[in-house]
């Protein structure tokens, strides 16, 4: 495989990261992570605030290699014990329009605005979060994804995977994305 | 877990991740990609393993394989030996890519306690290629391969994994190799089911 479907691959999971269900109300959780996306590193971090009647609030931020970066707006609310349902609002762009002969300027990855539905389920130490992103620049119905957190005690594990459905980007299988952060309570 | 086989009649499961360290983009420095696989495996006796085999390298290559192991040997020593015919496909709908492999290769463990180290020494040969430009069915000798795994069982029972893979492709031109090998690094942990 050629360099370009790979990086192009990378772009792709710069859109909006999938959130967790909110933290009670009235407390605030600060969460920073890094790892890697496909072939690049990531780092992100995060403010969720807990409101009243089980509903959530958070902005957050994440680049991709410096490259792409991705500012999201998520609402969640529980409907359920360990279940809640939310969506997020994310604007994507590129700091360079061209790397190793791909147009990222041209992607249709992390270039403009995305709204993102979320479904999240919490059983003990795992979290698991299913979401579609649908691209509002250029529309197109951009990817679907599932994201499992582990909480390890001192630090959490997340592993995603993000499944490409426009016809010019669609792999045989997914993209990974792997990351190790830390979760404050304020 | 490794040079040794399961108990009779237990199932197993391994969970590994990583990264495969590779020259994807010649323009770069050789960049680690995100590799992992899944082995459920299955004690057929006190000597003879059958794990099933699932690895991906970041997500786009997918490889399954059935690995057949056998391991004898009392104390501390341990020798065995495996064999895995396993099958990669990958790529685009449009660009789909794929082999079918069969890796042979002798095993030899050390058990001090809670932690066992094992080497591993073997060859893959593929029977069949394909890509876009058509269909290779010539056999190949296509690596010999090279491996070392730790591993450490806590009280609770799961056993943690180190595992270092190092593939030597027989091929002088391969694009893709980092020193004239292709390195893989897994972390993880087993369980009895």
């Amino acid at each position: 495989m050629t360099a370009a479907p790979f990086i192009l691959c990378a772009w792709w999971c710069a859109s909006a990261v999938l959130g967790a269900a909110p933290p009670p109300p009235g407390r605030v959780a600060v969460d920073a992570a890094g790892g890697m996306n496909v072939l690049v590193p990531t780092v992100g971090a995060g403010v969720n605030l807990g409101l009243p009647g089980g509903h959530g609030a958070g902005v957050r931020w994440d680049t991709h290699a410096g490259l792409a970066h991705v500012f999201t707006a998520s609402a969640r609310v529980r409907v359920a014990e360990g279940w809640a349902v939310g969506v997020d609002g994310a604007f994507g762009l590129f700091v360079s329009e061209e790397l190793f002969g791909v147009e990222l300027a041209r992607s249709p990855f992390a270039h403009g605005f995305m709204i993102e539905p979320v479904v999240a389920h919490t059983r003990g130490r795992v979290a698991l979060v299913a979401g579609t992103t649908v691209r509002l620049t250029n529309p197109g119905w951009q990817s679907i994804k599932l994201a499992v957190t582990v909480d390890l005690g001192p630090v959490f594990l997340r592993a995603q995977a993000l499944v490409p459905l426009e016809e010019d980007t669609r792999v045989l299988g997914y993209l990974p994305m792997v990351v190790v952060g830390k979760t404050f309570g304020l | 877990m490794s040079a040794s086989a399961a108990l009779a009649g237990a199932f197993t499961l391994h969970l590994l991740g990583g990264f495969a360290v590779s020259d994807v983009v010649p323009a770069l420095p050789p960049a680690p990609l995100l590799t992992g696989e899944v082995q459920v495996g299955y004690g057929l006796s006190d000597a003879f393993e059958l794990r099933a085999r699932y690895a991906t390298h970041v997500g786009l290559h997918h490889r399954l394989g059935l690995d057949l192991r056998a391991a004898f040997g009392t104390g501390a020593w341990t020798v065995g030996a495996r064999l895995e015919p396993s099958v990669r496909v990958g790529g685009t709908p449009e660009d789909v890519a794929g082999d079918v492999s069969t890796q042979a290769a002798l095993l030899l463990g050390w058990r001090d306690g809670p932690t066992a180290v094992t080497a591993e020494a073997g060859v893959t040969v593929q029977w069949l290629l394909w890509d876009p430009a058509g269909v290779d069915d010539e056999p190949y000798f296509a690596f010999i391969d090279a491996a070392a795994q730790v591993e450490h069982a806590l009280p609770s029972g799961t056993v943690l994994l180190g595992r270092l893979e190092l593939a030597v492709p027989r091929a002088p031109d391969d694009p893709f190799a980092v020193l004239g090998v292709h390195p893989r690094v897994l972390v993880g942990a087993a369980w009895r089911l």
